[in-house]
Order: structure tokens, then C-alpha cells, then sequence
């Protein structure tokens, strides 16, 4: 069964004021997770909330992507016993875990990372997460410095695959409705929402998109797919990339994982999988030292490879959503989006 | 295959021969039956040390024990080779695609190994000549380093070169006092006569290198590349196309091989590292 249920769009609104006590009410009635602050760092963050005042509304995106609630860092599969493989499967979470405002380019992130843990084999550890998950995601109303979405089509706001998109429209949010969960999630709390309003979501598109220094990523796709990029972008990646991952940990849809094992101090054995990253040395290396991905350039191209090319064709979507994180966290200054527009314009004379 | 594909199931093993001053055979039986293709891989689990990826020995046709020839190279693998009789493993899979034998019917097999290369084409040989007479002929060019490091060698210099329909010569790099045969890498005793190449697959199995220069020399003496067939085994971790770990340009090595024809691969760099 897909995790997402797409029905015709039904549009209603909603007041600021009514949103923060929807909020309010639902962080009372069930698990809500929301942009916050966290304790000890200032940082925006995905956090569990028990009350709409500790939402923060004035933010840009997230530090870190909502995808570890559906596909955790470090997730144990099952435990068994070091004398035998009788196994315990953890339970998975089944309680309803309502998100809101979640950026479209994430909400992107989580289809296709639905679309790639549905395919075979079907991985339930993900997909049952996502099933009793519902997503209140907030168009962005203006593109911040470091983001791309209008050239991977994936913002500023979402023409389908939300369960409830907000737009923002001055005193009040247009309220879309896009799937049978986020209509489950509107009925149960309809008094909170009024009739529909204008939205022009075109003209934010068109507004956005003007703003962004953007690329042609039909462009983009040729380029890589034909092996037409001068080797010298990819030396001068490798030379500046310092293998920390980051990039990788931060994407909303890296979904590199590897299978491990650890012992419990009662000697439980868990089978683990934790997130694990391409730029990693040892990610490719077998045993007994062999390591078909090297040089480095190897490496960092094949992760431009695999999210501009391969991914579009399996998916038939970018494997990046152009939220620009990577852009933000690199100690090395590697700038994918500056990376793709020379990819872009490499044989030409640049 | 079980509902969790994660999930292994319980096996024992019950023998363990020493084939080579690195590799060993650990004959495991599984709790419950575990069918699988020649060629197929399995993840195979030393409980609370790990897991990795091992492609069977034996023929597909015993379903009450399998053969697993592993060579001591990392963490898992070192710490197997410890093991006694009677240690308890895990066992999943099977995984990936294996050879595709009945594309082989009719014709010459030519099937060049090296090393612990030798264990996936031993399953492979078994499945053959279990049905002998589907193929023109099966036609082996088998090396190692030393004749030490050749395994199987009660079959290599027994039963196996016997058989009728079997055309079996052996190589090493170095030899010592004791090898009278051939003396140098595997290619030195593939010949361009030794199948009809235009009616006639190749199986190539072992170290990159032995199976870069292998791939090269069929492809000089006029092999299709879509009639040479490689194991492309790799860091495979999951076994089920998603942790990433093995892909080669768009393929997964675990789900969409690990059996590729040299026509699918050929455009990818660094294949052979």
C-alpha cells in the first residue's frame, strides 16, 4: 500500500491565529513535531513539542532534514541471543506523529525516499514509520540565500504529493489538502479552518524563480550521463572535500546505510543499521583492502552521478530538492550548487 | 526468503576442511530449507560480530547443507576461521541474480578462475556437470598463486577432469618443487582454439586483476561482450538494493547481479579496482 494516497486538491484556510490553537490542541492530543529550538543550541530543529509556544514560525528550513524520524541514524532491526539467531524484531512505532512545517523541498526528499524504500524489496522498517505519519508542510514564501528548489522542482511550493500544504497569505495561510491522511487529519479538526482563498501559487513560482541562481538540470543530466565534465571540477572537489560527511548526514535524501552489529553490556546481540556515507573512505572497501571506488574523484562523482542522473532515472525526480544544506555545513567550502552550475556549463568555454 | 529480509536464519557448522593456508570450507546447515540459484549470494552472520557476503560452493541441488569457501580477509572472515565445528551462524538470502546456465544449452562453457574464485565457479561446475550433456562441452582454465593456494584439489586433481564433457587444465604463478604443470597467470593457458567462440559463453571469476586480464584477452580472441560473464562481487552489506555500498554506475551489484555481462559494465570506470 502506498504512503501516500493522493486525492483531489481541496482547498480551504486558516487563520494565524486558529493555526497556533490547532497547533496547540494537536500537541495536546498526539505527537506533533515541529521546527523548535532545542535545549542547548540555537539551532531549528524537528523536535517533539508539547505546546504551540515552543514552535519557532520565523525560520528558513531545519538544520537537520525530518527524514531520521522515518530512517533513524542509528536504528536497531532486531536483537537475538549471542548463542543463537532467534531474533526480537523492536517493535516499530505505530503512534501517529503529526509534522508540521516541513519545507516542500524536504517534503520532495520524503517521496522520493518513499518511492526508493517501496520499490523491492520493500523496506517496512521505513515504510511503517511513514504510515502513521501525517505531514503539515508550509510553502516558502521567499527563497533563502543558499537554496535552489525552482531548478529541481521541488518549491517554493508543492503542486501535489503533500498531505496538507500551508501558503502563506498575509493574516491567513491557504490551506491545500493533497492526500487521504492530511484529509483524515482536516476532518477530524475542521473547525479550525474557513473557506477557501486566493492563492497565486504560479506567481511565487515565477517570483522565486527569478530570484535564484538557478540551472537547467535537463542540462545538468546530459552533461553527467555522457561523461562530458571536465575532469578538473572533479580534482578540485576532491581536493577540498575532507571526507567528514556531512553533506551526506544533512541530506534529505542520502539513504546510505550499512548493517552492523553490537553487543548489549547483557550480551544481547542487535543487529544495527546507522547511516553510513559514499565520501566515506572505507564505504566501498572490502575485505582484504580492495577498494573499487578510488580515486576520490571517483567517489565524488559518482554522488553527483547518482543523484542527478540516476536517480531521475529510476525515479523519474531529482535525487536533490535544492534545500541547500550541504551548501551551508561544508568545511571544505565545496559548493554543490556552484558544482553543478560549472557542470552545467562545462564544454562551453567558461 | 523470509518475511524480515533482514532477518538470517539459524545454521550450524558441522565441517570445516582447510583448503588453502587462507581459505577454508565451513559446511553449514540451515535450520529450515534455503534454496538458492548457482551464482546467488547469501549474507552469512557470526552472531554479535557481523555479517558479510559469501556466494555458496556447493551445488544448488543439496538443499540439506551448503558449502561456503571463505579466505580469511577482514574482521568477520578472520574471526570465522577460528570457529569449530558446531559454531552456530546465521544465514539469509539467497540474493542477487546468479549464472543464467540455461542460456548456456548448446553451448561450449568456457569458465576461467582464480583463487577463492574458484568458490563460486565450483558451485557453478557442479551445476554443469550435473547436467552434462545440456552443453557442448565445459571447458576450465583454473589458477592460483601457489599450488598451495589452489583449493578443491582433491576434485581438481581427482574426479573433476574426468569427466566426460569436462576439458580441465590448472596454472599457478610460482610453483614449488612439487608442480609439474603449467607455471604462470591464467590467461597464459586460455587459447584462442580452446571453444568455438562464436557459439560458446565465458564465466570469469577471481582477484580484479586476474579478471581484468581475462576479460581482455576474451574480448582479443572475439568474444561478445555480452557472452563473458563476471561475478562483480562488492562491499555488499544489505543484499537488497538499498544501503548503497556496491552500486557500479546504476546497477546494484547485490540485486541486479552479482552476475553482469562485461556488455552491461563496460562504460563504467574503475570496474576492474
Amino acid at each position: 500500500m502506498p504512503v501516500i494516497s493522493k486525492i483531489q486538491i481541496k482547498n480551504a484556510s486558516i487563520t494565524k491565529t486558529n493555526l497556533f490553537k490547532l497547533l496547540d490542541l494537536i500537541s495536546q492530543e498526539k505527537f506533533l513535531i515541529a521546527p523548535a529550538e532545542g535545549p542547548d543550541l540555537e539551532d531549528i530543529n524537528f523536535l517533539p513539542v508539547t505546546g504551540a509556544e515552543q514552535i519557532c514560525f520565523d525560520y528558513e528550513n531545519t538544520l537537520v532534514p525530518p527524514k531520521e524520524y522515518f530512517f533513524g541514524q542509528s536504528e536497531c532491526m532486531f536483537s537475538f541471543s549471542p548463542r543463537s539467531n532467534e531474533s526480537i524484531t523492536v517493535t516499530d512505532q505505530s503512534e501517529e506523529l503529526v509534522f508540521f512545517g516541513v519545507r516542500p523541498c524536504d517534503v520532495k526528499a520524503i517521496e522520493l525516499l518513499d518511492k526508493f524504500y517501496e520499490r523491492s524489496f520493500v523496506d517496512d522498517y521505513y515504510l511503517s514509520k511513514r504510515a502513521c505519519s501525517v505531514i503539515i508542510s508550509v510553502a516558502c514564501s521567499q527563497l533563502n540565500e543558499e537554496c535552489f528548489c525552482t531548478s529541481v522542482g521541488s518549491g517554493p511550493v508543492l503542486t501535489e504529493g503533500f498531505d496538507i500544504q500551508l501558503i502563506d497569505a498575509g493574516n491567513d495561510f491557504a490551506v491545500q489538502v493533497g492526500s487521504e491522511k492530511g484529509l483524515q487529519l482536516y476532518e477530524q479538526y475542521q473547525d479550525f479552518f474557513g473557506a477557501p482563498i486566493d492563492v497565486d501559487a504560479e506567481k511565487e513560482f515565477e517570483k522565486a524563480k527569478a530570484s535564484e541562481p538557478g540551472f537547467d538540470l535537463q542540462r545538468v543530466y546530459d552533461r553527467l550521463k555522457s561523461n562530458k565534465v571536465d575532469d578538473r571540477l572533479w580534482a578540485d572537489i576532491a581536493r577540498r572535500c575532507q571526507s567528514c560527511g556531512l553533506c551526506l548526514l544533512l541530506c534529505p535524501t542520502c539513504s546510505c546505510y550499512t548493517v552492523i552489529d553490537r553487543v548489549t553490556p547483557n550480551g544481547r546481540n542487535l543487529r544495527m543499521r546507522e547511516w553510513d556515507c559514499c565520501y566515506f573512505e572505507g564505504f566501498t572497501r572490502m575485505a582484504g583492502g580492495q577498494n573499487p571506488v578510488k580515486p576520490k574523484e571517483e567517489m565524488i562523482k559518482r554522488k553527483y552521478y547518482h543523484k542527478l542522473v540516476q536517480q531521475i532515472d529510476e525515479f523519474g525526480m531529482s535525487g536533490c530538492t535544492g534545500c541547500g544544506r550541504c551548501n551551508t555545513v561544508c568545511v571544505g567550502n565545496v559548493n554543490w550548487l556552484e558544482n553543478i552550475r560549472k557542470i552545467e556549463g562545462s564544454g562551453r568555454d567558461v | 526468503m523470509n518475511e524480515n529480509p533482514y532477518k538470517p536464519i539459524d545454521a550450524e557448522i558441522i565441517d570445516i576442511i582447510d583448503e588453502s593456508p587462507t581459505i577454508k570450507t565451513f559446511v553449514i546447515v540451515p535450520q529450515s530449507e534455503f534454496r538458492f540459484a548457482t551464482g546467488q549470494f547469501v549474507e552469512l552472520t557470526l552472531p554479535g560480530i557481523g555479517e558479510a557476503p559469501f556466494t555458496p560452493s556447493s551445488s544448488p541441488k543439496e538443499t540439506e547443507r551448503m558449502d561456503i569457501s571463505i579466505m580469511k580477509a577482514g574482521q568477520v572472515t578472520g574471526l570465522l576461521h577460528e570457529c569449530g565445528k558446531g559454531q552456530k551462524v546465521g544465514i539469509r538470502g539467497p540474493y542477487g541474480n546468479g549464472y543464467p546456465v540455461d542460456s548456456f544449452v548448446g553451448k561450449e562453457v568456457l569458465i576461467v578462475g582464480g583463487g577463492v574464485g574458484l568458490a563460486p565457479i565450483r558451485s557453478l561446475f557442479l551445476t554443469l556437470v550435473d547436467r552434462i550433456k545440456d552443453f557442448k562441452r565445459v571447458v576450465c582454465r583454473f589458477g592460483a598463486r601457489t599450488p598451495e593456494d589452489l583449493i578443491y584439489k582433491e576434485s581438481l586433481f581427482g574426479e573433476w577432469p574426468k569427466i566426460d564433457g569436462v576439458d580441465m587444465k590448472l596454472t599457478v604463478d610460482n610453483s614449488d618443487d612439487g608442480w609439474s604443470g603449467n607455471v604462470g597467470v591464467v590467461t597464459t593457458i586460455v587459447k584462442s582454439d580452446d571453444v568455438d567462440i562464436n557459439n560458446s559463453a565465458v564465466v570469469i571469476c577471481g582477484p580484479p586483476i586476474m579478471m581484468k586480464f581475462a576479460t581482455m584477452q576474451a574480448l582479443e580472441y572475439g568474444f561478445r561482450p555480452d557472452d563473458i560473464y563476471l561475478s562483480m562481487e562488492k562491499n555488499m552489506s544489505c543484499g537488497i538494493g538499498k544501503c548503497g555500498h556496491c552500486m557500479i554506475g546504476k546497477y546494484y551489484v547485490c540485486k541486479d547481479g552479482p552476475v553482469f555481462t562485461y556488455e552491461q559494465i563496460r562504460k563504467y570506470p574503475k570496474i576492474w579496482d
